[in-house]
């Protein structure tokens, strides 16, 4: 392989070494396990690579081709892991009670389903390809890692819901709160359905959703959430929205520049 | 066409992979650093170009392949988009490893 080749095949490896670099300087001040995790999966990749290019020719391609997909896969899924794993020490569970209302919401089930149906036309593309000349190993390691993207999206799901990770981890995040609602019509078959929710604004400048029965349910819940955020902002308004934005850039500007708390003066109630 | 195919194990995997970092993994790091999630969805939108590398060569492959040299730069761009998608990764780690932490935690 003349020089300009080598250039090429490595640039993607400069990638996986920022990845190295940061788990074991910044991330490893933090979190030890996470910083492993981050740098065994980018490194893992790294190697095989490395391997791939020196044992080319030595032994089977089937070999290599069956492992890349796994390699690729099991690479990410570790860094993946390990930023999650960084996340949510960095924000245990805490231990104040909730309002009632916010106590009680339902845990989340990840769609199965979903996750089927979207597989099942990877699987039969994997296969369509493998048929037209690939190698049916090459196929099979594809279909392997394609098993393992779909579980790791069915496991990054079942870490939420993304309302209960803010509530019960970090209220002080919260910052805006207001009963929304979106009315869904089926023309087809003459339905309409209205969805409730309460929005949550987080300072970190995302708003989220908790899903309610009705119109009551969702005032009961974002009047749950100001009882636990007193002084936040409340209801939907253009102004409130301004107000919105505003906090979360001078929250997103006061974490670049040290340690603060986004959330602002308000701290968190017990009942 | 030169070279790539849709139905490519290694294409249909990276695009779930895009899938699931940008619809499922960035929301959840949005939640803790608003950096970190917009560097995933940088990553899985590279990933996602990587992937559809293939779409990308029906109607710009015959351009590259006129111009001199432009044969090898299609074929070796990729490599720069996949590098690119591991270091938004790393800017991700950057960002949630720098991002404030929770009041309960002792900093």
């Amino acid at each position: 392989m003349n020089i300009l080749g080598w250039v090429m095949f490595l640039l993607p490896l400069v990638g996986c070494g920022a990845v190295v670099g940061v788990a074991m300087t910044k991330v490893r001040e933090k979190n030890e396990q996470a910083a492993v995790f981050m740098a065994a999966g980018a490194g893992g990749y790294i190697l095989f690579q490395l391997a791939r290019r020196v044992l080319e020719g030595r032994l089977p391609p089937a070999i290599f081709g069956f492992l890349g997909h796994l390699v690729f896969v099991a690479g990410i899924g570790a860094v993946v892991f390990g930023l999650m794993k960084l996340q949510d020490d960095a924000n245990p569970k805490l231990t104040q009670p909730l309002p009632p209302q916010l106590a009680t919401l339902p845990a989340h089930k990840p769609n199965v389903f979903l996750r089927g149906f979207w597989g099942f036309f990877g699987a039969m593309g994997m296969l369509a390809g493998g048929l037209q000349g690939e190698f049916l190993i090459f196929t099979a390691g594809g279909l392997l890692a394609l098993g393992a993207v779909l579980y790791g999206s069915y496991w990054v799901d079942k870490q939420g819901p993304l309302h209960l990770w803010a509530i019960q981890r970090r209220p002080e995040l919260i910052i805006w709160s207001y009963v929304h609602s979106l009315t869904v019509v089926n023309r087809r078959y003459g339905t309409r359905t209205v969805h409730w929710s309460a929005q949550l604004g987080l300072s970190t400048g995302s708003v989220i959703g908790i899903p309610a029965d009705g119109e009551a349910h969702a005032q009961q819940l974002a009047a749950a959430v100001y009882a636990m955020r007193p002084g936040i902002l409340i209801g939907y308004s253009p102004d409130n929205m301004a107000k919105f934005k505003a906090m979360a850039s001078a929250a997103s500007a006061a974490a670049s520049t040290g340690p603060s708390n986004p959330g602002g003066p308000g701290g968190i109630q017990s009942f | 066409m030169y070279g790539y195919s849709l139905f490519n194990p290694g294409t249909i995997l990276s695009a779930f992979a895009a899938a699931v970092l940008g619809l499922e993994v960035a929301p959840q790091l949005a939640l803790a650093s608003k950096t970190a999630a917009t560097a995933m969805r940088i990553g899985a939108v590279l990933l996602a170009i990587d992937a559809g590398w293939g779409l990308v060569a029906i109607p710009l492959g015959g351009i590259f392949y006129r111009l001199p040299g432009g044969e090898v730069l299609f074929h070796e761009l990729p490599r720069l988009v996949f590098g690119g998608f591991w270091a938004c990764l790393a800017w991700s780690a950057l960002a949630l490893a720098t991002a404030a932490k929770s009041p309960g935690v002792p900093r």
